[in-house]
């Protein structure tokens, strides 16, 4: 119980306001580039248009 | 450090999420749904999971192009038709749908498909002296299907070959496309694939997958789609009296057939009266046949025969009154008729040519989709070509 409650304080220590920004801005940027790679489609695929109407 | 260590725990956030969602979408795209056939969509058709993992026992084939997106709303339509009989039929085509991009899709489920059968609906204006269009074909292009194809071991190596010199002309329009297909078949078919290649390849390959797969899964759930926990065959349902639904198609129609090309007047309104002007003896040369989509239909047939598939070709009109003010010399036209008859007679396999329709009302909606009796008839021959033994 001592261990984990001076682990747990170690945490508490080390995760401050600047470590969850830092880590909740790197995450929005993974997330955001993982959305565009999944949702981005044909994006190099030229325009079709109908040759022969 | 601190941000290192920040970064660290985002990347372990982020692969949560990211397994998190593979592991969903991968569950969901089986679906046991036997209405998933008939959900038409361009996404499922460019994805192989999509289309592999939702083929039963009873899945037969339905390969077009615009016309699916045609009279959709109409109890005539093949989606509306086939869920009332309670067939399982995977419908594939969209607009720029030609007969190579068919070719591929076919080779890679084919090993899927037990119930070997599948059905070409040909439109005449896919045929022409340059055959399919380049940026067409790239914006149908399916990776998934193509890598699929070229692990199919029943597709004899000239028919792959064929394929692939196919497919890489007419991506080179696509440069990304290109390179990705050519990487492809060097990776799966040729044994000498670098390290640096087959790493390259398999990422693109995942990249792909997790795409498609998510946004599939995604929209099937959006259209209201419904997984089930296992596949359950509908009860047969006795064949319709398709006389009488042509009669019932045909009497809505002439309601709403008031312009000189016997057209719906909504579709004439929208699509027609802004390209009068222009099109008027504009087809004074134009031709069908000849053309390179012959070669590919050739394929097509290559890849039914290598794989033991039961193919018909159905030939669809066109609006003869349209194109007769177009310009479009008549021989030119009919043409086409006895030139898919000649490759069907090559390979053996049936045809339902319905060229001779094209002065027939109430067939097309416009210039080239079947309108509500045009899809009863293409309906009542897929039907008999399903069910026969």
């Amino acid at each position: 119980m001592k261990k984990l409650t001076s682990f747990l304080k170690k945490i508490k220590g080390y995760a401050d306001r600047e470590f969850v920004l830092f880590t909740g801005a790197f995450f929005i940027m993974m997330m955001v580039i993982y959305a565009y790679v999944i949702f981005e489609v044909g994006t190099d695929a030229p325009k079709f248009t109908y040759a022969g109407f | 450090m601190k941000k290192i260590t920040a970064f660290l725990m985002a990347l372990v956030l982020f692969i949560g999420v990211a397994v998190s969602a593979h592991m969903l979408t991968n569950h969901g795209l089986d679906t046991n749904n036997l209405k998933f056939g008939t959900w038409i969509s361009t996404k499922k058709d460019l994805c192989y999971r999509a289309v592999a993992s939702n083929i039963e026992e009873d899945t037969v084939l339905m390969m077009g192009s615009s016309e699916f997106y045609y009279g959709k709303d109409t109890p005539y339509h093949p989606t509306e038709m086939f869920r009332n009989l309670g067939m399982n039929v995977m419908c594939i085509g969209a607009a720029q749908n030609q007969t190579l991009s068919h070719t591929i899709t076919l080779a890679a489920v084919a090993p899927q498909l037990k119930n070997k059968k599948v059905v070409l609906i040909l439109s005449p204006t896919w045929f022409g002296p340059e055959g399919t269009e380049k940026s067409g074909f790239a914006a149908r292009f399916s990776e998934s299907m193509y890598e699929a194809m070229l692990e199919n071991k029943n597709i004899s190596e000239e028919t792959k070959n064929k394929i692939i010199h196919r497919t890489e002309d007419l991506l080179s329009v696509s440069p990304g496309a290109q390179e990705r297909a050519k990487l492809a078949s060097k990776v799966i078919l040729e044994g000498n694939a670098s390290l640096k290649d087959k790493v390259s390849f398999l990422s693109n390959k995942w990249i792909t997958q997790e795409k498609e797969n998510i946004n599939v899964g995604l929209l099937w759930k959006m259209a209201g789609g419904e997984n089930n926990s296992e596949y359950v065959p509908a009860a047969e349902v006795k064949e319709p009296d398709w006389n009488g639904l042509a009669r019932e198609a045909d009497e809505n129609m002439s309601k709403q057939m008031d312009n000189p090309f016997n057209m719906d007047d909504k579709l004439f309104k929208k699509k027609i009266v802004p390209e009068m002007k222009k099109r008027k003896n504009a087809d004074k040369d134009r031709t069908l046949v000849p053309s390179p989509e012959c070669d590919d239909l050739r394929l097509f047939l290559d890849v039914c025969r290598q794989n033991d598939i039961e193919a018909m070709l159905v030939l669809l009109p066109i609006n003869g009154w349209w194109y007769d003010y177009t310009g479009f010399p008549r021989e030119n036209r009919e043409k086409i008729s006895p030139e898919i008859e000649k490759i069907a007679a090559e390979y053996g396999v049936k045809t339902s040519d319905m060229f001779d329709q094209c002065y027939t009302k109430g067939f097309l909606g416009d210039n080239v989709h079947p309108a509500g009796k045009g899809w009863v008839r293409i309906n009542e021959e897929a039907y008999k070509f399903f069910k026969e033994d």
